[in-house]
């Protein structure tokens, strides 16, 4: 039995460190944990100077229950466009679930109450916010934010805003009319008619494999342990067919 | 302080017995060992994030597979002891000074003992060797419930090759319980719940016989809350077939 648990311990040891220097080579990363929430973006948007309408989207909390050694964790948000509207800009902020709660929750309810402004909203993102990063447009208005380190958050939320330019965005006028918007309109129009607009946010949370030196040491430990055990067995072996033959 | 004595050398004797078994199926254990190992060190290494996200969910699906070949590495001691007992060895080595149960002891260490630490220690050392930090998250409720379900098989298995000592027989009672019952026991269950809205006795009856003889797969279907206590009367369950084994080898055992 002592030579089978070294030879277990061996095998484990050489496969670990070689699958350990493998993957790390080629950059193998899993998905640790993703959060999927669809933001309906309340109708009373707002138009800046630009004369583009801004969508505010918050994600779900993901929460990372345990970090591994010898993994880097990033985070990727994915937005994408389901609406016919052209989007003019987009960032993504990172934050901790205990920053946002602290000052970020209040300035978005101050932010769609039209009480704060957008450049203060996106300062104190900015402030806040683990990491940000503007959108690029890619497949299927797909937008994939850059990987943003993680550091030691357990808890985080994406924030994403979304500038989209409402030409062409229909409204259903209380006199029962349709109206189709551009920019002269929507100074025009009461913004509470606007309707309202999903921006769906999803979070994964990568683990990147980066084995650290201890890692590696230990595999070398494992397979040193199971070699003495196998010799430690062999030697005893030998030893009782010598005492037999004596 | 004689009987202390007598039992020093019936645990010596059964010891050596145990050590000889080991040495005739070095080879078998290697060889599963080395498959189950690979399995685990491979899975450990690219899902370790997930699994430290969700224990029991990640590690699960994985032993569901790897305990198959633990199960059927006790299904093989069995017949070993079946080949042992139906071919005539088993004569020579009673012979000596070891009695019927010390003999039957020995292989229960070789098939139950033996084959459930060396797949713990498979699951354990990647674990070890990634982070040490993450052993003590590893869900023990479930290695208990593999563990017993492991026992419940072994038993079985032994009582089969004790009371047929037929080698053929041994290894047939061993893949059928291992295979075909779990599976008779799902479709029976399916038709039932199919047929009958509300939980009926033959519904109870069947999840009873099934957790009962497979703890593990029993705990990955319902998930329950304490998966101890439901896999208490399985190991139970193993240690009367176990006793009965060793009964029956005390009094009826002719080789």
């Amino acid at each position: 039995m002592l030579r089978v648990l070294g030879i277990i311990a061996i095998v484990i040891g050489l496969v670990t460190a070689l699958l350990l220097a493998y993957l790390s080579y080629i950059g193998f990363s899993t998905l640790a944990v993703s959060a999927y929430s669809v933001g309906i973006v309340p109708p009373a948007v707002h138009v800046t100077e630009r004369g583009t309408i801004v969508a505010v989207a918050v994600s779900d909390t993901v929460y990372l229950r345990g970090r591994v050694e010898g993994y880097r964790y990033t985070v990727s948000v994915f937005t994408y466009n389901p609406t016919r509207l052209t989007v003019e800009r987009a960032e993504t902020y990172l934050l901790s679930k205990k920053d946002f709660d602290a000052y970020v929750r209040g300035m978005l309810v101050a932010f769609r109450a039209a009480v704060v402004s957008l450049d203060e909203l996106r300062s104190t993102l900015r402030k806040t916010a683990l990491d940000y990063s503007p959108m690029h447009s890619r497949w299927r208005m797909e937008y994939i934010a850059e990987e943003l380190d993680m550091r030691r958050e357990n808890e985080v939320i994406a924030v994403v805003v979304v500038e989209y330019n409402p030409t062409g965005m229909t409204i259903d006028l209380p006199n029962g009319t349709i109206v189709v918007t551009n920019p002269t309109i929507l100074r025009t129009i009461n913004l509470s008619l606007l309707p309202p607009i999903e921006v769906p946010v999803r979070v994964h949370v990568f683990a990147r494999l980066d084995p650290s030196l201890d890692q590696y040491l230990r595999c070398l430990d494992l397979v040193v342990a199971g070699a003495l055990l196998v010799a430690s067995d062999l030697l005893s072996r030998m030893k009782l067919r010598a005492r037999t033959r004596r | 302080m004689r009987r202390l004595l007598g039992l020093q050398a019936s645990v010596r004797r059964i010891y050596a017995y145990t050590a000889y078994i080991h040495d005739r199926l070095a080879k078998g254990f290697a060889a599963a060992s080395v498959v189950v190992s690979l399995a685990h060190s491979m899975a450990v290494v690219t899902g370790l994030p997930s699994f430290a996200t969700d224990p029991s969910s990640a590690l699960l699906p994985l032993l569901m597979m790897t305990s198959l070949i633990y199960y059927i590495s006790i299904v093989y001691i069995a017949y070993s002891m079946a080949q042992e007992l139906g071919e005539g060895p088993a004569a020579l080595y009673l012979s000596h000074p070891l009695g019927r149960v010390e003999y039957l002891l020995s292989w229960f260490a070789a098939g139950l003992l033996t084959t459930s630490i060396l797949y713990l220690a498979s699951i354990v050392a990647p674990v070890l060797v990634m982070d040490p930090a993450l052993v003590s998250s590893v869900d023990m409720a479930v290695l208990a419930t593999l563990v017993f379900e492991g026992l419940v098989t072994g038993a079985f298995v032994f009582l089969v090759a004790l009371l047929t000592r037929r080698r053929g027989a041994t290894f047939f009672a061993g893949l059928v319980y291992i295979l075909v019952v779990p599976l008779a026991l799902s479709i029976v269950a399916a038709i039932v719940a199919a047929a009958v809205p509300r939980q009926t006795l033959v519904e109870t009856l069947v999840k009873t016989v099934f957790m009962l003889l497979y703890p593990c797969k029993y705990y990955a279907i319902e998930r329950p809350t304490n998966a101890m206590a439901t896999s208490m009367p399985s190991a139970l369950l193993s240690l009367v077939l176990l006793g009965s084994c060793l009964v029956y080898a005390k009094r009826k055992l002719e080789v």
